[in-house]
């Protein structure tokens, strides 16, 4: 019914829930624990790079800014605005120009190059180094109009907007402004001061081990960690500070890029999430939560097991093997002292009322029997019948009628046997002894048809057989067999043993039966004894004789098996009945 | 000749056993019979069997309790208990008694026969144990008992198991020497005076116009069968006639 499927047990679906529920809550905890430090290195550093870049850009400004005034002081000398207000300029006041400035230039660290242009194209310049200038380009309006349109304020420019580049090819940083006459209020030149990216590193030095790097919009390195400049992507040139995830070799690293305000300077930063954002404490604290859980979860799982579906296997275990054993019995196993204690309990209950019930059964089914067998024998009362033929065969013997007595001793030795009450199972002497005083009787009516032969081995006559099976079976020899085929026959009862087995084997050569007949009588169906209606007459009178399968039945109950008796048989030459008893000897 | 008594209230089974039986090829002789118990108990002495078939379903003593009663009295007697199947079980089950062989009714002339050539073969080997007949002369005292006997009988005659033997062996005397002796002295025997005692007694209670099985038991025959047949015997009519007679 169950085939071969295994069958689901409480137990296994406990252990593979429990299971499902630690691999997810060890998921779920590593997911989250990791997602949570992520976010939180995150964060942390996002605002690193925040306080680093805004350090770095206020500390650009502000030296800008320094720078800015600086310029105001060099516009302002007497021989720059001199060689400005000249209708031309001469080389003279160029180099007092030159001069005029010196002092600014060597006062200012950092301070590259300083070049003052005339409306007209002339200028003056002085430096560190070697420039190429591209003079085209500063007559071009596009260029011109970027510095005044600031009316005087000062602009930032890398190599002044591509005018002005070192012939080392070294970036500078331009401060712009256009200069006009402080009476007039015309313009009269502009002012281009350039500066060494130097300046930019005070800057980034100030912020320390961070890796930090400032670049030009275009992404050319200006200053501090060059490799940084790597990361340089248009997204920087925002106006606020934009935050760049970023896989460096498997790792995750946030590139950080801010343009510092009024310039074209973009501060970069690169922080890696190495440092590590949960400290040892806080691990070890979630870890020994982890395990506590495990140890919790495992606990539960362990205690529904001992107290729920262990008790609840042996429960089913134990009415398992009741179920077995073919009978109902108690379950004898320790039970826990709860609900299922108490269902345990209840089933005991149930299985002694049940048990007493089938006692009851039994007993009724039993005194019932008692009953019908009294009932047998109360039919001929063996008082009156004794005592009558005791009467008749003295006044037979009285008459000189010795066939009479003979015949009336033969019958009363036959019902002394037969209506004998008390023991079931009979020796099997006593059993011939029956069919003796039977055939003997049978022998008054009939005359000689009948030749009755016996061959049983002496050693068997003491083993108890159940009382009566001989008889029916010659009965229905005589009947069924012998006197419906209208001949003398033969009667033959044989006993013999044969590994412990008593075989009683009752031979007629009689009419025989067929194997429908005989199939119906070792059927253990039970049912009608009698034959379908469509049966031949002998059949069904085969069957409504003598309870030939009432016997059989018997013998069946007696050695509690159903292979006890066979039939062997041929139509029209005779039928064998064999009983297979086993030993019993009183 | 063993001597043979037949203790059955059938009639029929005493005639069938008497006549089916080749008794003198036994060498025994069926010389007594019985209807019940007490009929037995009160003539056995006179009867003097050595051999006793005893049905088991008697009305008023049954065979067991003659049998328990027959065997200390006697027990030199074979009892050979008779009974039908149904009884068969209950009477194997006083295995203590001393009974010779118990056999099944209805009797089987050839079981029977076989049973008798074996009682006969132990009463040939132990000739004369008669419980009867053992004259021990040498006992005899010098004052007769007789009358105090008859004493006894007159106070004790209501008791059913009363025999001679029993009296025997109260006063201890051998029962074949009190025999003669209460013959010599009073004319009658033993059980024709007990038998004379009760009767006397019965006629007395007909007067007060009792039934008869009431009478029968007061005066110690509580079988009023075996009762009726001893007061026509002595009185030469039956009680009912004797009752009517007094009216």
């Amino acid at each position: 019914m169950i085939g071969k499927r295994r069958k689901k047990t409480l137990n296994r679906e406990l252990w593979l829930m429990f299971s499902a529920v630690l691999i997810l809550f060890v998921v779920t905890f590593v997911v989250t624990s990791t997602f949570v430090s992520q976010r939180a290195s995150y964060d942390y550093e996002i605002r690193e790079s925040e306080t680093t870049i805004n350090g770095v850009s206020g500390s650009v400004t502000a030296s800008i800014g320094t720078y800015k005034n600086l310029s105001r002081l060099v516009m302002l000398n007497k021989e720059a605005v001199t060689l400005l207000r000249a209708k031309n300029a001469t080389i003279s006041m160029i180099n007092d120009a030159r001069y005029g400035v010196m002092d600014v230039m060597n006062a200012t660290t950092n301070l590259d190059s300083i070049f003052i242009f005339r409306n007209d194209g002339d200028f003056m310049n002085t430096g560190k180094g070697l420039y190429d200038l591209d003079l085209t380009l500063m007559k071009k309006p596009a260029w011109r109009n970027r510095i005044l349109k600031e009316r005087g304020g000062a602009i930032i420019m890398i190599n002044a907007g591509g005018a002005i580049q070192r012939s080392n090819k070294e970036p500078i940083v331009t401060i712009a402004r256009a200069i006009y006459d402080i009476n007039s209020q015309k313009l009269t030149g502009m002012l281009l001061m350039n500066f060494s990216t130097s300046m930019l590193d005070a800057a980034i030095n100030n912020q320390g081990g961070q890796r930090l790097c400032i670049v030009t919009s275009d992404g050319t390195f200006l200053s501090g960690d060059e490799s940084v400049a790597a990361y340089f992507t248009e997204e920087f040139i925002s106006g606020t500070i934009v935050h760049r995830m970023v896989d460096v070799d498997g790792k995750r690293v946030m590139i950080s890029g801010y343009e510092i305000p009024d310039t074209p300077l973009i501060v970069m930063s690169y922080t890696d999430s190495s440092v590590s954002i949960l400290n040892n404490t806080t691990m070890y604290a979630l870890f020994a939560l982890v395990l506590v859980s495990i140890v919790a979860i495992l606990m539960i799982a362990n205690f529904i097991a001992r107290n729920i579906t262990k008790p609840i296997a042996d429960l089913t275990g134990a009415i398992e093997l009741t179920k077995k054993s073919g009978y109902l019995e108690k379950i004898k196993v320790e039970m826990p002292d709860n609900e299922i204690g108490t269902l345990s309990e209840n089933y005991n209950g149930m299985v002694e009322h049940v048990n007493q019930l089938f006692t009851e059964l039994i007993e009724k089914e039993k005194s019932v029997q008692r009953a019908e067998m009294r009932v047998l024998h109360e039919q001929i009362k063996p008082h009156f019948l004794y005592n009558s033929m005791e009467t008749i065969g003295y006044m037979a013997l009285n008459d000189g009628a010795m066939d009479v007595h003979e015949a009336l001793e033969t019958l009363g030795s036959f019902y002394r046997n037969f209506l004998s009450k008390g023991d079931r199972d009979i020796p099997l002497s006593r059993e011939i002894n029956i069919i003796k005083d039977y055939l003997s009787i049978q022998k008054l009516r009939y005359g000689d048809i009948i030749i009755d032969e016996y061959d049983i081995a002496p050693e068997v006559m003491d083993w108890q057989i159940p009382k009566l099976i001989l008889q029916p079976v010659v009965e229905n020899s005589i009947y069924h067999g012998i006197r419906l085929k209208g001949e003398p026959g033969v009667i033959k009862i044989t006993g013999y043993a044969e590994d412990g087995f008593l075989h009683l084997i009752v031979y007629d050569s009689g009419l025989g039966m067929s194997q429908e007949v005989i199939d119906k009588m070792l059927s253990t169906e039970p049912g009608d004894d009698r034959m379908e209606m469509d049966t031949s007459d002998v059949a069904k009178h085969l069957l409504s004789g003598f309870g030939l399968r009432g016997t059989i039945e018997r013998v069946r109950y007696f050695c509690g098996r159903d292979d006890v008796v066979k039939i062997r048989s041929e139509e029209g030459e005779y039928a064998e009945i064999e009983f297979i008893i086993p030993v019993r000897v009183n | 000749m063993y001597r043979v008594m037949l203790i059955d209230d059938e009639e029929s089974a005493r005639k069938l056993m008497k006549a089916s039986i080749d008794w003198k090829a036994l060498n025994m002789e069926v010389v007594g019979e019985a209807a019940s118990g007490i009929e037995a108990i009160n003539i056995i002495d006179e009867v003097k069997p050595d051999l006793a078939f005893v049905d088991i379903s008697m009305p008023f003593m049954n065979g067991i309790e003659f049998t328990e009663i027959a065997a200390k009295r006697y027990p030199h007697l074979v009892i050979i208990i008779m009974t039908a199947f149904d009884e068969f079980e209950y009477a194997r089950k006083c295995v203590s008694l001393p009974v010779f062989e118990y056999m099944l009714k209805p009797i089987k002339r050839a079981e029977v026969t076989e049973v008798l050539a074996k009682v006969r073969t132990q009463l040939d080997i132990n000739p004369r144990n008669s419980d009867y007949d053992n004259d021990d002369s040498g006992n005899e005292p010098d004052e007769s008992p007789v009358e105090q006997i008859k004493n006894y009988i007159k106070e004790n005659y209501t008791d059913s198991k009363l025999n001679l033997t029993d009296i025997s062996e109260k006063f201890g005397f051998s029962s074949s020497y009190l025999s003669r002796k209460f013959k010599q002295e009073t004319g009658m025997n033993f059980v024709e005076y007990l038998t004379e005692c009760r009767m006397e007694k019965a006629k007395q209670l007909a007067v007060t116009n009792k039934k008869m099985f009431a009478v029968a038991n007061e005066v110690g025959i509580p079988d009023p069968n075996y009762f009726g047949r001893c007061f026509k015997k002595y009185t030469g009519l039956s009680y009912s006639d004797y009752a009517k007679s007094l009216e």
